[in-house]
């Protein structure tokens, strides 16, 4: 693909200016992009990427400062976000795309806004865009904390044919073959079967990945992008800390066996780019198939003591949607954005227990409307703003079956958002950002809605579900001398002040407080040679409710991470990821430990083969990947205690990966 | 440069995990909350006996817990939605066991002692129960089979009535969000949960609606127990807003 395709690619993209960009030695390929809007926004890609001793696409995405991804069950189940002082759990609060696919599922069975990346092959991100905060016109639903786009391709030397094997001493294998015969164009396919560490943690998965470019020149692209998905774990729940504290069960173990998941994906985008001048169209459709089931049990027999509250959730629906993104230059200093998109999505889910007890028969239609319009002006050489307004609109129509009870209902959300970025010093840029990110309500919580006449008021306090926004504002400066050094810092805080949360377990919508978030994040990357990249980062962040000053839990306080990655030209490879993570409320005044993560790996690359030794947990430490609290009971002949307590999700232990991969 | 602060913040946020701190705090019943009231039908009704069976006291935190719009009742959070992703009421104290309450037993009644989290506390919730043998009930007792067993005198307009009555609750039914404010800590100051005939807020009483007179006046009667008066009587006592926990 020329130059001149590849920025256009990138300008649409992100909705963008164009900028010149020289490609660095051993860079993936570098783009022209939208210049950055907020100190906060990171692109990464290159050898950072390439190098990650990732297992899947979701561990790319914690190359972010500031976002740290758990896992807490086994290869296959949607992974936990935190980012900016938000438990965003499964994804309720950062937007996920994939070439422009939102991925992010509305209303999903499990958790709402629930991400799976799981048919990403991480062998082909070419790059990670990242937003904290909301402060661009296309930021949509799920961007409260921020939002993420991964970028799919292959590096010019690494295109051809790949056929490459993976061990590991958790009973890995996986095969990854890929074929990647122009700029654009690649079909990949990849087979995984793992033991997994400890117990309940076996995975298999079967993935296919394919673009096909139709049109390439520099005035019109068209592409299509298609996407196979089918992976099958188990899922280990997690262990109460005084039952591994008193010997009674060992971190790595389960309570129960048999319990796991399905997770499907069928996913076809076909993706229009126009350039005409002063224009760039950029129109994209989207549709596909997703099936999910989690057969789970957390609680052991604290609800049910005689056949204990294991339960199978499933979700099965198809979704689709197009976009339009446009951009006018009108004159020089002036440009112009706008935004349309619709999404249109039908499922049916159900939430069912072990004794073949319905908890939830629900069929919906969700459907959302956004309509956007924006500004950057470059009002003098050192100072450029930009302006929009989003206005989102969303509309359900719901089927409880179990209450036997129709509902419909929507909500609405206007959001500004602002930038100012001033260029004292070539070298310098000082950033202020404001703005309004949302997320919508669940379908779920129409149906619970508003027909609770006949129940005590005692039992029922929410409100009518609403969509759910947050005011994100930042300041920050980045000082970047050149291509090799780039310095950052950004003081944010970020305003609830309503939060509508639907509660599985009570089946209404809870209002619950305000919450604020004020931090403080820092970044640095320098590269001292061609071949070699640091960076480090750390991000403070204070997460309260604004009724009573209560520490919000699961936020994070304390985040930093360090790395390294090398990409010689004799042909070695290594690249080493460090992270800790501080101590951080739970709920009921727990607390959850500090861990330390460190992952690293080392390869080298003859002319067509490359050997490559990645090794998770370094150091070996036992480490929880995620703490929750909550109450369970796992002796059913005793007397269940409702009392919530600690449970922890072990990370993995120290295991390592050799990948052998030829090229072709 | 002052490396200082950046150590504190450091060791600050180094630590292992800690599981939230447990207390015991003494539960006993007493009869501060029954007094003669004045009902809507115009009765003025004194209570003389007073007894209840009820199980698994729960004392909770951030709202109630909406039992019965849940197939599994009251279990804690959105455990099974997802771990840790708390929202609505939690139980976060509890004092487990089957317990015969006599409201107006001279010195009231020891439950035990709770098993609390240190904190704020918003409601208090509990299960009723019938009462059975193995409560201690003796084989004539009222209470066996039942979970209220009432007595009292219902005057209006210059006549009286004696009643008494024996109401069944099923077994397993959620009393849900008894007011019950309090600020947790390990001074094990005691709480006392108290039936309150007149509802402090509503200022409706646990009589109202109830007709004395519709079965017979002067003497003695017993209220049937599928009679309208018992049905609006169990109802009335099945409210929240009749019970709350206080500091002794």
């Amino acid at each position: 693909m020329s130059p001149g395709v590849c920025a256009l690619a990138a300008m649409f993209a992100t909705g963008a200016e164009t900028s010149p960009a020289v490609p660095a030695a051993d860079e993936i390929v570098v783009v022209s992009r939208k210049p950055a809007s907020a100190a906060s926004e990171h692109d990464i890609d290159g050898m950072r990427l390439r190098q990650s001793p990732a297992r899947t696409a979701e561990d790319m995405l914690e190359l972010v400062p500031g976002l740290h991804v758990v896992q807490h069950g086994a290869e296959g189940k949607g992974h936990q976000f935190f980012l900016r002082g938000f438990d965003a759990v499964h994804g309720s609060d950062v937007e996920v795309r994939v070439e422009g696919v939102p991925i992010n599922e509305p209303s999903n069975v499990h958790g709402h806004g629930y991400v799976d990346l799981g048919f990403v092959v991480p062998e082909l991100v070419e790059r990670v865009h990242a937003r904290k905060g909301a402060y661009a016109l296309d930021q949509g639903d799920f961007a409260t904390a921020g939002s993420a786009e991964l970028r799919l391709g292959v590096a010019p030397e690494d295109r051809g044919l790949r056929l490459g094997h993976q061990v590991g001493t958790t009973g890995r294998h996986r095969a990854l073959a890929v074929w990647a015969p122009g700029e654009r164009d690649f079909v990949a396919a990849e087979g995984l079967i793992d033991d997994g560490y400890g117990e309940q943690r076996a995975a298999k998965r079967a993935t296919f990945l394919g673009r096909l470019a139709l049109l390439n020149d520099e005035a019109h692209r068209l592409e299509v992008l298609g996407a196979g998905y089918a992976a099958r774990f188990e899922l280990p729940g997690a262990v109460r800390l005084e039952d591994v504290r008193a010997g009674r069960i060992g971190f790595y173990d389960a309570y129960t066996d048999g319990t796991g998941g399905a997770s499907d994906r069928a996913l076809l985008t076909v993706i229009d780019e126009r350039r005409d001048g002063p224009w760039r169209l950029r129109l994209q459709a989207f549709g596909g198939w997703r099936r999910l089931a989690l057969d789970e049990n957390y609680t052991g027999f604290l609800g049910d003591p005689a056949h204990g509250d294991r339960h199978e959730q499933t979700q099965d629906g198809i979704d689709g949607g197009l976009e339009a993104r446009s951009t006018w230059r009108v004159f020089g200093p002036l440009q112009l954005r706008a935004l349309l998109s619709t999404r249109l999505g039908r499922a049916e889910q159900r939430d069912v227990r072990a004794t073949g007890d319905a908890l939830r028969d629900l069929a919906f239609t969700q459907a959302a409307v956004a309509a956007g319009a924006g500004a950057g002006w470059r009002v003098a050489g050192w100072l450029r703003l930009e302006g929009a307004l989003r206005f989102d609109a969303f509309r359900f129509d719901v089927d409880d079956r179990l209450a036997d009870r129709r509902a419909d209902g929507s909500a609405t959300a206007l959001s500004p958002r602002l930038a100012a970025v001033m260029r004292p010093h070539a070298d310098w840029r000082v950033f202020a950002a404001y703005g309004r990110g949302l997320r919508s309500p669940e379908a779920r919580a129409f149906a619970a809605a508003g027909d609770h006449e006949n129940e005590p008021a005692a039992q029922y306090e929410g409100g009518e579900p609403e969509v759910t926004v947050a005011d994100d504002a930042e300041v920050g400066v980045r000082f970047e001398p050149g291509a090799d050094l780039s310095v950052g810092a950004a003081l944010f805080g970020v305003h609830i002040a309503r939060e509508s949360l639907f509660d599985h377990a009570s089946g209404v919508v809870v209002e619950r407080g305000g919450t604020r978030r004020y931090g403080v994040e820092a970044d640095v990357r320098v590269r001292p040679a061609s071949w070699l990249e640091l960076d480090a980062d750390v991000t403070a962040a204070d997460a309260r409710f604004t009724s009573d000053g209560a520490a919000v839990p699961g936020a994070p306080r304390l985040l930093a991470t360090t790395g390294a990655s090398l990409v010689h030209p004799d042909g070695w490879r290594a690249s080493t990821h460090a992270l800790f993570i501080g101590r951080r409320p739970l709920a009921q005044g727990a607390q959850a430990g500090s861990a330390v993560f460190w992952d690293a790996s080392a390869g080298y690359r003859w002319s067509w083969l490359e050997l490559r030794l990645d090794v998770e947990n370094l150091l070996a430490l036992e480490h929880a990947e995620s703490e929750a609290q909550y109450a369970s009971h796992w002796d059913p002949g005793s007397t269940p205690s409702r009392i919530p307590v600690v449970h922890r999700f072990a990370a993995p232990p120290r295991n390592a990966r050799l990948t052998a991969t030829a090229f072709f | 440069m002052n490396r200082l602060p950046c150590l504190v913040l450091l060791l600050a946020a180094c630590g292992e995990t800690q599981e939230a701190k447990t207390v015991n705090h003494p539960i006993r019943s007493d009869g501060a909350g029954v007094e003669t009231v004045s009902t809507d039908l115009g009765y003025t009704v004194t209570t003389t006996r007073l007894r209840t069976v009820v199980r698994d006291l729960r004392f909770t935190r951030g709202g109630e817990t909406h039992a019965g719009l849940w197939p599994l009742g009251w279990l804690v959070g959105t455990a099974h939605a997802h771990p840790g992703h708390s929202a609505g009421g939690e139980t976060v104290g509890e004092l487990p066991g089957r317990f015969v309450v006599d409201w107006l037993a001279p010195g009231g009644t020891s439950l035990g002692a709770a098993t609390m989290l240190e904190g704020g506390y918003d409601g208090a919730d509990f299960t009723f129960a019938l009462g059975a043998a193995a409560d201690g009930l003796a084989t004539d007792d009222p209470l066996l089979g039942a979970t209220f067993d009432v007595a009292g005198r219902a005057e209006k307009a210059g006549r009286a009535v004696e009643f008494t009555a024996r109401l069944a609750i099923e077994e397993g039914t959620d009393l849900v969000g008894a007011p019950f404010d309090a600020d947790v800590g390990d001074d094990g100051v005691p709480f006392v949960l108290r039936l309150v005939t007149r509802d402090p807020g509503e200022q409706g009483t646990v009589y109202d609606g109830v007709d004395f007179f519709a079965l017979g006046e002067g003497g003695a009667v017993a209220l049937p127990s599928d009679s309208a008066q018992v049905n609006r009587l169990r109802r009335n006592l099945r409210v929240h807003d009749h019970y709350l926990v206080t500091e002794e």
